[in-house]
């Protein structure tokens, strides 16, 4: 166990993560001034309007982000175990969990910092069985210790199910920060997370655009009936291209970041629908109401839960 | 100097907490009228009355006073000492003193005749989460002798299952502080009891959706 790096700050960011970023941000400014510039050329439309909110919410996610994981990797570890709680608790106060379930939910949140302890001090035969081996046992071990049985399935079902979706891949996150040095490779943790949520969110907005250009064959229609064959596939190829010129930014070579790529093209979308499926179970739009504007953080984190978790195993298998 | 230490308290301690923690939603502070008045809400748990006060603007804190049962929170001196303190609790006695007959309603009549602001909880006691019971008739009796005072509808959501009756444990959840606009008239007030205490069971009810 060493602490010494508590104290170390920025080391994430390398000259790569300080052009990728630098790209972003540049990105942003000119969008943000276009939509301004257009704005008084034509006059306040909805549409405009609209499109500014956006493009400041994005401005704050972005800020956000960047700060959370840039700044030190303690501070990232804590911010990322900070997320995975308020997304556990949306998820668990909406899923119509019974009274007597509180004390395996508290198990839950108990588990929370030290699933994200173990992430830091990266021992990582503990971190990978602790919330699918040891809590799993766990949580079903305190729900029957508490006698009710009425509804008991339903609630092992779903609390369990909540600890992976959030906790567990969230965890991913930090693990990824705390990886040892790589031969050869520059970069740094940072600059792979910096890929993974990229790739993660700019895939929704591929999606979304082909979409909306091209869509005409819904994909899954009784689910999210925005989401078309056309926006899928066009996503597909805008996130593989993507991912192949960003390959700087990950361990392995630019074929196997295409590959990854595609992979969480499909993933992410899956992580997407997989909430939307259950909000429309539960008959909400929105998983929470953390972020303003925004829904919650369920809704924003939807596509990365499951992408956290395959990027960082698929670059462990190949290194 | 009080002022200070409720900003502290309220604002700087009870409040961040309640919200990044446990997942309270807090209203607006403009949502609460200006002037006097009588905050009538469902309630579930001991959630309720700490969080409502965190919502008030601060400056009004010293006028708010939560209406608590004497023999349930004044039962030790030190409770209720504890209450009166950080609360700024009023308690009630339900049951006098070797089986005399008292009138509760009176003095709370009389608090609010000081011009203080009261927080009713008319379900009588805690009831089990979001459920709800038919209200006891002490705020429309309250309202009927002081026409003034405005009456302020609350729903509070979630509360009951961060800390149900009965478990001290706090369980982080999400809940949420719904405050309505009354729409009581003189010609609701000049109602028999039993029918302004429905309506007000009415208003609060009906911010549930």
């Amino acid at each position: 166990m060493n602490f010494d790096n508590i104290l170390s700050f920025a080391e994430f960011l390398t000259p790569e993560v300080k052009m990728v970023l630098g790209g972003i941000f540049g990105v942003l400014i000119t969008v943000t001034a276009a939509f301004y510039i257009a704005k008084a050329i034509k006059g306040p439309t909805k549409l405009i309007n609209e499109l500014i909110e956006r493009t400041l919410s994005w401005w704050m996610i972005l800020v956000g982000f960047a700060v959370t994981i840039f700044f030190s990797r303690f501070f990232a570890t804590i911010a990322l175990g900070f997320v995975a709680f308020v997304a556990f608790r949306e998820l668990t106060s909406r899923l119509n969990l019974r009274l007597s379930d509180r004390r395996t939910l508290l198990w839950c949140y108990l588990s929370i910092p030290f699933q994200f302890f173990l992430a830091y001090i990266e021992w990582y035969g503990m971190f990978i069985i602790f919330i699918p081996v040891i809590m799993f046992i766990g949580l079903n071990m305190r729900s029957v210790a508490q006698g009710d049985v009425k509804g008991i399935t339903a609630s092992l079902g779903i609390i369990h199910w909540a600890s992976m979706l959030t906790i567990f891949s969230l965890s991913h996150i930090a693990y990824m920060l705390a990886l040892p040095e790589i031969p050869g490779f520059t970069a740094g943790n940072g600059a792979m997370v910096l890929w993974l949520v990229l790739i993660t969110e700019l895939n929704d907005v591929f999606q979304f655009t082909w979409g909306k250009l091209f869509g005409k064959h819904k994909i899954l229609p009784s689910v999210s009936p925005n989401k078309t064959v056309e926006g899928f596939v066009g996503g597909l190829i805008s996130t593989v291209a993507l991912g192949y010129g960003l390959a700087f930014l990950l361990p392995v070579s630019s074929d196997k970041a295409a590959i990854l790529a595609g992979v969480m093209a499909f993933t992410g979308f899956m992580g997407d629908v997989t909430v939307s499926a259950i909000k429309r179970d539960l008959g909400i739009k929105d998983m929470g109401s953390s972020i303003p504007g925004h829904g919650g953080v369920m809704d924003r984190i939807d596509s990365l839960a499951f992408n956290s978790m395959v990027c960082f195993h698929l670059i462990r298998y190949w290194l | 100097m009080r002022l200070a230490a409720r900003f502290v308290l309220y604002r700087l301690i009870l409040r961040p907490f309640l919200s990044l923690i446990i997942g309270v939603k807090f209203p607006n502070a403009s949502d609460f009228p200006e002037g006097q008045f009588l905050l009538v809400s469902n309630h579930n748990s001991h959630l309720d009355t700490v969080s409502l006060l965190c919502s008030l603007p601060v400056k009004r804190l010293k006028d708010v006073h939560p209406a608590a049962a004497a023999d349930y929170f004044a039962r030790n001196k030190v409770m209720a000492t504890l209450c009166e303190f950080f609360l700024n609790t009023v308690f009630v006695r339900r049951k006098g003193e070797g089986g005399k007959p008292i009138k509760p309603l009176d003095e709370l009549d009389m608090h609010i005749k000081d011009g203080k602001s009261l927080i009713l909880f008319p379900e009588g006691t805690r009831g089990m989460p979001e459920q709800i019971v038919d209200f006891k008739c002490g705020a429309a009796v309250l309202l009927q002798r002081n026409p003034t005072v405005q009456l302020v509808p609350v729903f509070m959501i979630g509360m009951g299952k961060a800390m149900p009756k009965g478990d001290g444990f706090l369980i982080p959840t999400e809940c949420e502080i719904r405050i309505g606009k009354s729409t009581i008239t003189p010609a609701d007030l000049a109602k028999p009891v039993s029918e302004l205490t429905l309506h007000i069971q009415n208003e609060v009810l009906g911010l549930r959706s």
